[in-house]
């Protein structure tokens, strides 16, 4: 079987014609083909305005109202708008009968994926307090894509690129950034693909020349000359990467050119160009996609619930998409976030760096419902924030066993399962 | 396998990481250059030469005495003075500008420390909105960039830019907006842990790293820098001067305020901001914190224990000196490891393309079409450096992590990017910035393909090797048209060996 490893590929190249993609693709389902998408909601998301706790609204109310807001400001959403939105831990409870929890307005699409058994909300999640830099964004980040806390210096693997090590990966080997370099995708061998969308754009552009051929010669030939230093030849690792993946990429790009995917935002258009790999038979299994702006110290009302809209908007899309081409059953979706915020609003009408917040799984293979137990939001940590009941490796653990992974070997310790895949 | 032979480059980076340093010897016009792609923006081969002649101890006391450097050509274009209709009249003018002194700028050692500033105090103007107050932070970091480092952060915090940033404008009162407070202790002045002098963690009896400040001094901080504001003036018409930083005593908190352990009494009369910034600037961490990012991005991404304690060592003992940060980069460039980190770093993408436009004779020029340098902007947002955009406030790569930078959409990019500057061509109205073919034959002095090629070489790779002279000798011919002038910089410029300073 041919996979990334036994693949010979010079600088010059492979021609791979679009019959081998599904040949690879096929060969591949009959093992474990989970395919992982993490989505970093970068800033720190506040969980208790994505999930509010219905039957904690009065308390909710009083922390998130300062002072009167001036208009636009107003932090504590109103129980009517929460109530079409209301979901309890079973997800065939219509929302007019629903009383436990409640998605924030505009959430709407997110509430239609809970409706059909896929969606897992994990609750209550956060980093343990063996992390001492947890409320740091930078801290908060690397744990989260490591899998590991108290990182310091050079990052170790990603827990997703780690799981991926020895995972036999398609043409473009086992992990794609559509986010730009994520330690996420860092495995113990390998880094990830690197695509800016969209795809059809990934290639080299060649300067003026009298003989265009003369010079894609010249070219192919001294980007593979020896190199005078270790970060000379790391660049040039990169670069024969990046030169060999060209034409399976625009290859896929051709196949599946995905001409009706709505892309509004910048993580749709993350989305689209997986979705488009995936459908496309690339045999990828892990994808990082970002989405920014969630640090919402000030005036959150004008940011953080359009995000979060944004980001129901586009997981349904994206999912519905895999489903339409008959992609979705070994995807699963995830979202991570550095941290959650303060419970207590301050007077900018925002929020601080917190504790605990929410984590949404969506897949075919995700049992839906609510995990976790929503924090008190009357009983807090020694610092005023919310407590956390869900090391967030133990989210990750489930994802990676859910793949076939060593979630043991890759976290540092056994977890005991969450019970969403 | 492509992502195997990724590995393998990684696995022979960190080979050389493990291997204890060989002493290089550097020639006299190799330490030059170095020196002059570390401090400043790289240079052309003849300033390579001028340079090496005035010496590493010359050049840098030039450069400290930079008010001496005639700086007034240094910007293509003219600041606006009035908005029309009550809008700017060009949006993109004052980054442009920053752009074209950092090119055209005698006062490079100040350029590349103004470059590092910006990064390390990163505001984004997608928040800040306005350009006028982008340009006028700025200005205040260059200004202060080889200065005293406790001036540097108390006129960086009372900025317009980085109150609105980082949420200090809307701090006020006893429930205190924490954001600045935070991030100015963790990225800014501190660090999130405790070192040593010679950058080493301090542990715990557990041997866990010992957080340099905890909750209470966040917020505590916070309340103590409440009640600043960013003020507009809508009467007056000056993009440039309409703003101000005003202090409200009402929306200043005037409890108690303990911070590290301490009672400390915080000035009501306006001045706490500043009083802030100078204790933590004293803080014991500081230094070693400061001295090991000044390191990680001029030096080498590993500096040793020695290294750093030796230059913290000169922070300390320069601390109230009004050049201080220059004080310091003397000691780095003179101490023998600098030379030993030759070639050790990726280039920054700001680096990539304003050293490129230094070495050859780049230009920009406004047309009808064309603001000079307005393509740049474009292009460093594409490599992921748009300097008045850093993606958050982490900045643009957290230093020792450089390599991230790098990647598989960066490095095929970056041949877009460079082909537009070696391809302009300057009587297309389009044309903002390219190389000046003519300026470079006559700095070339021939017209032969063997001298395009040598120059060419030393301009770009420190002479390079036989093997990329083979390269572009290729696409020169007896006496090269200016297209195989621009093939064979396209070329160079491509090489992974361009890719690293």
């Amino acid at each position: 079987m041919i996979n990334r490893r036994t693949m010979l590929r010079g600088l010059s190249g492979l021609a791979i014609t679009p019959l081998f993609l599904k040949t690879l693709a096929a060969e591949e389902a009959s093992a474990n083909s989970t395919i992982v998408v993490g989505i970093l909601l970068a800033g720190g998301n506040d969980g208790l305005n994505t999930v509010i706790p219905l039957t904690q609204y009065g308390a909710y109310a009083r922390l998130r109202t300062p002072a009167t807001p001036p208009p636009g400001l107003a932090l504590a959403y109103a129980q009517a708008d929460l109530a079409p939105l209301a979901f309890n831990a079973d997800p065939s409870v219509g929302a007019g009968s629903a009383t436990a929890f409640a998605f924030a307005p505009g959430m709407n699409a997110m509430r239609a994926l809970y409706a059909t058994g896929h969606l897992a909300v994990i609750a209550g999640v956060g980093l343990p307090k063996a992390e001492t830099n947890a409320l740091s964004h930078v801290n908060g980040q690397l744990d989260w894509l490591t899998g590991q806390i108290n990182v310091d210096g050079t990052p170790p693997a990603g827990w997703l690129g780690a799981a991926l090590d020895n995972v036999p990966g398609g043409l473009l080997g086992p992990s794609a950034s559509l986010g730009g370099s994520t330690p996420l995708l860092t495995g113990n061998y390998s880094q990830a693909l690197v695509i800016n969308p969209p795809m059809e754009q990934f290639g080299v552009s060649y300067g003026a020349t009298d003989d265009l051929s003369l010079l894609k010669k010249a070219y192919r030939g001294i980007v593979a000359l020896p190199t005078g230093s270790a970060t000379a030849a790391y660049n040039q690792g990169v670069l024969a990467s990046a030169l060999g993946d060209i034409k399976t990429v625009r290859s896929i790009a051709h196949q599946e050119p995905a001409t009706n995917y709505p892309t509004p935002t910048w993580l749709d258009q993350q989305l689209r160009e997986i979705a488009r790999l995936i459908t496309g038979g690339s045999g990828i299994r892990g994808y990082y996609a970002v989405q920014g702006g969630y640090d919402s110290h000030s005036a959150q009302a004008q940011t953080q619930p359009l995000l979060v809209q944004q980001l129901s908007n586009s997981l349904s899309v994206f999912y519905a998409y895999l489903q339409a081409k008959g992609a979705s059953s070994n995807v699963v979706i995830m979202t991570m976030s550095d941290f959650g915020r303060r419970p207590a609003a301050n007077l900018d009408f925002g929020t601080d760096h917190g504790c605990a917040s929410v984590s949404f799984v969506l897949g075919d293979q995700v049992t839906g419902g609510t995990y976790g137990k929503y924090p008190s939001l009357t009983h807090f940590d020694e610092n005023e924030n919310l407590k956390m009941n869900v090391d967030f490796r133990n989210v990750l653990s489930d994802v990676i066993v859910g793949m076939g992974g060593n979630a043991a070997a890759i976290l540092g310790q056994t977890w005991p399962s969450l019970g969403f895949i | 396998m492509d992502r195997l032979r990724t590995g393998v480059a990684v696995g022979v980076l960190a080979a050389f990481w493990l291997t204890p340093m060989q002493a290089q010897t550097l020639t006299p016009r190799a330490q030059t250059q170095h020196l002059l792609r570390r401090f400043s923006f790289s240079a052309s081969p003849q300033m390579v030469t001028t340079v090496t002649t005035l010496g590493t101890a010359g050049w840098l006391t030039q450069q400290d005495n930079f008010a001496s450097l005639d700086d007034s050509g240094s910007e293509r274009e003219t600041l606006p003075t009035a908005l029309v209709n009550g809008q700017l009249p060009d949006f993109n003018v004052f980054e442009r500008v920053v752009m074209q002194h950092m090119a055209f700028t005698p006062r490079q050692l100040q350029a590349k420390l103004e470059l590092h500033w910006l990064d390390h105090f990163a505001v984004s103007l997608a928040k800040i909105g306005d350009p006028a107050v982008m340009y006028h932070y700025d200005q205040t970091i260059r200004a202060n960039a080889l200065g005293n480092f406790g001036n540097l952060l108390s006129a960086v915090a009372n900025e317009e830019a980085m109150l609105e940033w980082l949420d200090n404008n809307g701090n006020m009162g006893s429930e205190p907006n924490e954001n600045f407070a935070r991030e100015c202790m963790q990225l800014y002045a501190v660090g999130l842990n405790r070192l040593n002098d010679d950058g080493s963690l301090q542990l715990d009896t557990n041997g866990l790293p010992i957080p340099a400040y905890n909750q209470t001094d966040v917020k505590m901080i916070a309340e103590a820098i409440t009640g600043y504001g960013v003020v507009y003036d809508y009467t007056n018409n000056n993009p440039q001067t309409r703003f101000s930083v005003q202090y409200f005593p009402a929306k200043h908190y005037n409890g108690p305020i303990k911070i590290f352990g301490k009672t400390i009494a915080v000035p009501t009369d306006g001045t706490a901001l500043a009083f802030m910034m100078g204790r933590l600037a004293r803080r014991e961490s500081t230094a070693p914190f400061e001295v090991t990012e000044l390191l990680r991005r001029f030096a080498s991404e590993t500096p040793s224990a020695r290294y750093i304690a030796e230059l913290v060592g000169v922070w300390r003992a320069t601390e109230n000196a009004p050049d201080q940060i220059a004080q310091v980069i003397t000691a780095m460039v003179n101490d023998p490891e600098f030379d030993q980190d030759y070639h050790s770093m990726s280039r920054q993408p700001v680096e990539l393309v304003i050293d490129t436009l230094r070495a050859l004779p780049g230009q920009m020029q406004a047309t009808a079409n064309a603001s000079p340098g307005g393509s740049l902007l474009w292009e460093l947002n594409g490599l992921s450096q748009e300097v008045f955009y850093p993606p958050s406030v982490f900045s643009f790569y957290r230093p020792g992590q450089l390599n991230a930078l790098t990647n598989t959409n960066v490095v095929l990019y970056r041949t877009g990017v460079l082909a537009n500057i070696t391809s302009a061509d300057p009587t297309n109205s389009y044309t903002d910035t390219y190389i000046d073919i003519p300026a470079l034959r006559a700095a070339i002095g021939s017209t032969q393909a063997e001298d395009i090629a040598t120059y060419l070489l030393d301009a770009l790779l420190d002479g390079g090797t036989a093997q990329q002279k083979a390269a572009i000798d290729s696409v020169l011919t007896g006496t090269s048209t200016d297209n195989q002038i621009r093939s064979a910089m396209w070329l160079l410029l491509n090489t992974p060996d361009y890719a690293v300073n």
